[in-house]
């Protein structure tokens, strides 16, 4: 999808916000289908993101350094019997565009006058 | 088997599909980021109360509906890496020819030396006489000091080191212009020198 440069995509602010929601709850690390989830309530929606789309976005925004990962230690996951999961972590970056984003979000929608043109 | 296991080998199936052939890096990172999300998907607390029917159609439906992001990623990776590998090649031919090129001139500059040392010693046994090879060899000794301080000098300053190296290969070369060897190694220097060199970037105004 092409897009202006430094603007967000739906689905970038969407993972930014559920980053934010959960560092405010005390995770400041998630791994992907934690944020699947939260989105998801959050947006009252019916489905989770689509695998394709989540990593998609995610290795995006870490390129973009939005967000930064790093693997967890295989010791805590063996120790819990689950596979390792890549935990990601909201950046300073990735928390000036969630505001920018906001920020447009709420300015007001300026429509040019009809009518000007006509002569 | 269970329908969670096998929506979870569908989707385990899918990832290996469009990993395959990509670095290994890239294949295992995102296989096992995807082995845990669908770890997460199935174990999840939220998921008690729900029928195991339910949480396989929605671990489908998550496979199905981002194949083409997926597909997308693929061509991504695949064309980053092949980037990499192309950009890899050329530095590493470039590498070689310049390190064939120094080599080159490193010969060169000893063969100089070699007519500076034993052309004085000759005598009048070549062409002219005891003093035109004493000229003779004075002018492919001070070729050779050329070449060998071009070389040393390379990695310093480069513009004064390739305008030694060039004026010291055509000295030489118009000296011993009867002998074809070190004639078109000077040559071919002196057209690696021009090719290689630096462009000036223009003034702003």
């Amino acid at each position: 999808m092409r897009r202006k440069p430094g603007t967000l995509l739906p689905l970038e602010i969407s993972i930014l916000e559920a980053a934010v929601d959960l560092r405010t709850r005390g995770d400041d690390e998630f791994h992907g289908f934690a944020v699947a989830k939260e989105i998801k309530e959050r947006e009252d929606s019916r489905t989770l993101t689509a695998h394709g789309t989540l990593y998609k976005a995610l290795e995006r925004m870490e390129r973009a350094g939005l967000l930064e990962s790093r693997w967890e230690d295989p010791e805590v996951a063996a120790a819990e019997r689950r596979p390792r999961r890549r935990l990601y972590s909201i950046t300073g970056l990735g928390e000036q565009a969630l505001a920018v984003a906001a920020a447009v979000r709420r300015a007001p929608v300026v429509r040019p006058e009809r009518g000007l043109a006509a002569s | 088997m269970s329908s969670i296991d096998l929506a979870v080998g569908l989707t385990r199936a899918w990832v290996r599909v469009y990993t395959r052939g990509l670095p290994a890096e890239e294949r295992t990172a995102r296989r096992a980021e995807l082995d845990a999300d669908l770890w997460e998907h199935a174990h999840d607390a939220g998921n008690e109360s729900r029928r195991q029917v339910r949480i396989a159609l929605e671990v489908v439906e998550r496979l199905v509906a981002g194949m083409p992001a997926d597909i997308s990623w693929r061509r991504e990776a695949k064309r980053g890496w092949r980037a990499r590998v192309e950009q890899g090649s050329r530095s590493m031919l470039s590498m070689t020819k310049k390190h064939g090129m120094i080599a080159l001139t490193g010969a060169l500059g000893l063969w100089y030396l070699f007519i500076a040392v034993t052309a004085p010693l000759s005598g009048d046994d070549w062409t002219g006489g005891t003093r035109e090879m004493l000229t003779f060899g004075l002018v492919c000794g001070i070729a050779a000091i050329l070449v060998f301080t071009g070389l040393v000098r390379l990695r310093k300053s480069k513009r004064w080191a390739r305008t030694m190296l060039g004026i010291g290969a055509v000295m030489g070369a118009v000296f011993t212009f009867w002998i074809v060897v070190p004639v078109v190694a000077a040559l071919a220097i002196l057209i690696w020198l021009l090719v290689t060199r630096e462009r000036r970037t223009p003034a702003h105004a």
